[in-house]
């Protein structure tokens, strides 16, 4: 049961607990706090009542003993006349006083002259101290506590002295008082509370009169009380010791007073305010209070909820034995309805639940017998399935064999390739060293031709400054002979046209030198710009041939152009092409003799794809030997016909040089003294565009043709014009558009 | 027709003077780049021939045609650019920049009087 935790008991005690002690020890710790600032008030309050009495006490006694003393005189006044009228004045004072205990006359000696009570005459007065303190003062005496031997009581008494004659002694008049009697008369006219104890002392501390008990004890033995009377009129805490059984041991307030000039004092008492209001005395009252309110409501409580809780353990116990013995069958229930209606409906709901659980099982035992009856199916099933299961298995052994004997074949193989693989890795790291080499060795190829470009850099700009600055004179020389030739300056002599054409023919050539200089030097850097686009071999052929016609007509010599009907479009850079063919027709015209024919025939290649051109002489011819070298640069054919005409041994060289850029080839027949052919092939439009359509099929990147031009036009766009430019740099607008 | 000459060699300056008047033409002559886009926006000439190579200017010709056409007063001018360069990017350098044609050096008093005539019809 511990499991499941605390009871609802155990929750109702704990609860019971808390609620009735909680407050009542808050009231208690309040009460205590309470009590320490009621007592400083309380002994306030009471010193001021027990003062107070005491003063009561005091006048009441002073009045007593003022009409004693009165009544004194009276006596004294009358102790001259005769001896009866003294009798009856005694007698008279004694009656009227009832705190006259006794009354005694003396003589100057001390001898009893007249008494109020016994016949006392003729013995010596006792207290005699009082007698001679009388006689020497001359005034009234108030003694100590003594015990009268002439009335047989303890008392006090009044001494007062009389004279016969001023001055001359006579004897005493003593009344005895009874004290005992006063306090009474005092209770008895102000009847004070029962804790007030008033009682009497003389100088000596010997009690005059008591309440309660009789005089002559001495407080001597309580020193707080003692000191009291010594002392002036105060109030003082003690401990009561002699009051008998009932206060003593009390702690009590005392005041004291003194009664007039008597000697006397009154010591007025009551419970201290310790006593008053005992802290303890009230707790105990407190305590047994709680313990029995604590009982009554936890009794009451019990009832409560042994009610409350009964039900819900019998109703507890009601299920746990059920589940139990799995018993829901409700006819056996013994559930005794309680008057709470929350039981009443718990027991409701359980009787309920109580009913669907039975039906719940009965629906599990239908589905039970229909498990089994499936579950022997499922069986009739199972070693059906077993069977199979075996011959599977057995099939996977056989497979498992040939698994087996398969692997051992291809860890033959993995062996064989592990090998390879071995050989293969160690000639890969072979070849990583090589390759490191390699890339050592290329670096430093890098390097060098790095520093080479930059030479080359140098050369190439130093030559075209240099051109330049050769062709600003040549351009004057040019303009100016031009001028004279043309007459602009004058007419001119035969000669001085002779001269003149002269100039100009030398212009020409250095013109022309500097140009293939320049040429030769892009060459050899490999920095050529072609501009390669496509046209008609007129266009190549017919601007040169009109300027050499012109040139030729001095030496009558005569060209012949011839070009075929079906002579495809070239793809060439124009410029460069008319500068091959002006090259090897002025070559030509130069080494014809006058009057000479020279014939261009431009033809297709049908094999090659290509458009050759042909350029024949039937000058001077070039000798055999001389023909393979004649493509070298700086190559001269030595013959003095040759050298007459000068030349630089370049230029063929750059004709050769830029056919092969463009995609051509040149080639030359020749015999001497009959003649020669130079013959030249370039790439026909189709066959480029066929080829860049193949290339573009493979990679969509251009050829190596169409990044040198720097601005390809496709060859098919320019087919269709039948007169593409001169110059072989585009238009403006084709640029910009 | 008023012909502007920009052209920083005296000599050649001076042929090319010769030649222009010869043709029946009025002549303006510049040294440097700065005096010929003063002269071509002050004197309104029909045709400019600029050399592309300038020595003591602050700018070469190249940057005087393209100040040349950017000019409102001097935007449809005729210019003829000149130079002793061969090389087929400079003389496109100069077509786009905004000259009419180019004319190779040297040239002939023939080839100059050819390409004026035919840039002027």
């Amino acid at each position: 049961m511990t499991k499941l935790g605390w009871s609802l008991w155990q929750y109702l005690i704990i609860l019971l607990l808390g609620v009735t002690l909680i407050p009542l020890v808050m009231a208690t710790l309040i009460s205590f706090w309470q009590y320490g600032q009621d007592i400083d008030r309380i002994e306030q309050v009471s010193k001021k009542q027990t003062m107070g009495v005491a003063r009561l006490v005091e006048r009441y006694l002073l009045y007593a003993l003022e009409d004693t003393r009165k009544a004194l005189l009276t006596i004294a006044g009358t102790m001259t006349g005769t001896p009866d009228r003294l009798a009856n004045q005694l007698s008279e004072v004694t009656q009227s006083h009832p705190q006259f205990a006794g009354l005694v006359v003396t003589d100057a000696t001390g001898l009893v002259m007249k008494s109020s009570a016994r016949p006392n005459e003729g013995r010596m007065i006792d207290e005699l101290e009082s007698f001679s303190a009388a006689q020497t003062s001359g005034q009234l005496i108030y003694t100590n506590y003594f015990v009268s031997q002439l009335i047989s009581q303890p008392v006090v008494a009044m001494v007062l002295p009389y004279y016969q004659q001023p001055g001359q002694f006579a004897g005493v008049i003593r009344a005895s008082i009874s004290l005992e009697f006063l306090l009474r008369e005092f209770t008895n006219q102000y009847p004070f509370e029962e804790r007030y104890y008033i009682f009497f002392v003389d100088r000596r501390g010997t009690i005059l009169a008591a309440q309660n008990f009789g005089p002559g004890r001495n407080i001597k033995n309580n020193p707080p009380v003692e000191a009291l009377i010594k002392g002036q009129d105060d109030t003082i805490k003690y401990v009561s010791t002699f009051f008998g059984d009932r206060v003593d041991g009390e702690e009590r307030l005392g005041a004291f007073r003194h009664i007039g000039e008597t000697g006397w004092g009154v010591v007025v008492s009551q419970p201290s305010a310790h006593v008053l209001v005992n802290p303890l005395r009230n707790l105990r009252n407190f305590l047994v209070f709680i313990v029995l309110t604590v009982i009554v409501c936890f009794l009451v409580a019990l009832g409560a909820a042994r009610r409350l809780i009964r039900p819900l353990d019998m109703l507890a116990a009601e299920m746990t034995r059920r589940t139990d013995r799995q018993d829901f069958h409700l006819e056996t229930a013994t559930l005794n309805y309680s008057g709470i209606r929350e039981f009443r409906l718990l027991t409701q709901v359980y009787r309920t639940l109580m009913k669907q659980i039975r039906q719940n099982f009965e629906k599990i035992g239908t589905l039970n017998t229909e498990i089994s009856d499936s579950n022997a199916c499922l069986q009739a099933q199972n070693i059906e399935s077993r069977k199979q299961a075996e011959r599977i298995q057995s099939q996977l052994q056989e497979l498992d064999t040939l698994y087996r004997r398969v692997n051992e074949v291809n860890l033959g193989l993995e062996t064989q390739v592990a090998e390879r693989t071995s050989e293969l890795r160690a000639a890969y790291h072979r070849l990583a060293d090589k390759a490191t080499e390699l890339e050592e060795a290329n670096a430093k190829l890098t390097e060098l031709v790095g520093e080479l470009r930059k030479l080359d850099q140098l050369q190439a700009d130093f030559l075209a400054n240099i051109s330049h600055e050769l062709r600003t004179p040549i351009t004057f020389i040019a303009a100016y002979g031009s001028s004279l030739e043309d007459g602009l300056l004058g007419t001119l002599s035969a000669e001085q046209a002779e001269a003149i054409h002269c100039i100009m023919e030398g212009a020409d050539r250095l013109t022309t030198l500097v140009e293939d200089l320049l040429d030769l030097n892009c060459l050899e850097a490999g920095a050529f710009e072609l501009s390669p686009v496509a046209f008609p071999p007129a266009n190549m052929i017919d601007p040169i041939v009109e300027g050499a016609r012109a040139f030729g007509r001095a030496k009558r010599q005569n060209v012949l152009v011839e070009i075929g009907a079906d002579v495809p479009l070239i793809f060439a850079d124009l410029d460069r092409t008319q500068q091959v063919l002006r090259n090897l027709l002025s070559n030509a015209m130069k080494f014809t003799a006058e009057g000479g024919t020279i014939h261009i025939r431009c033809y297709a290649d049908k094999a090659a794809d290509g458009v050759i051109t042909e350029v024949s002489d039937n000058g001077i011819g070039i000798p055999e030997e001389a023909v393979p070298r004649l493509f070298d640069r700086f190559y001269q054919v030595d013959s003095s016909s040759t050298r007459k005409h000068g030349g630089t041994g370049i230029g063929l060289n750059i004709v050769k040089n830029l056919l092969e850029l463009m995609g051509g080839r040149i080639a030359v027949e020749s015999t001497v003294g009959q003649g020669s052919t130079f013959r030249y092939v370039l790439p026909a439009s189709e066959h480029v565009t066929a080829l860049l359509t193949e290339n573009r099929a493979k990679e969509p990147v251009s050829n190596s043709i169409a990044s040198n031009s720097g601005s390809l036009r496709h060859p098919d766009i320019l087919e269709d014009d039948e007169s593409p430019p001169l110059l072989s740099y585009p238009k403006d607008e084709e640029l910009i558009g | 027709m008023k012909i502007l000459i920009v052209e920083d060699e005296p000599i050649t300056l001076k042929a090319i003077k010769l030649i222009v008047e010869s043709a029946g033409h009025r002549t303006l002559l510049a040294e440097c780049s700065e005096a010929g886009l003063d002269l071509a926006i002050s004197e309104q000439p029909d045709l400019a021939l600029v050399d592309l190579k300038m020595r003591e200017s602050a700018f070469d010709g190249l940057e005087l045609i393209r100040q040349l056409r950017a000019n409102p007063a001097t935007a449809n001018l005729l210019i003829i650019a000149h130079t002793a360069s061969v090389s087929t990017a400079n003389l496109a350098a100069a077509r786009l920049a905004g000259a009419d044609d180019v004319l190779r050096k040297p040239f002939r008093q023939r080839e100059l009087l050819e390409i004026i005539r035919h840039c002027a019809q």
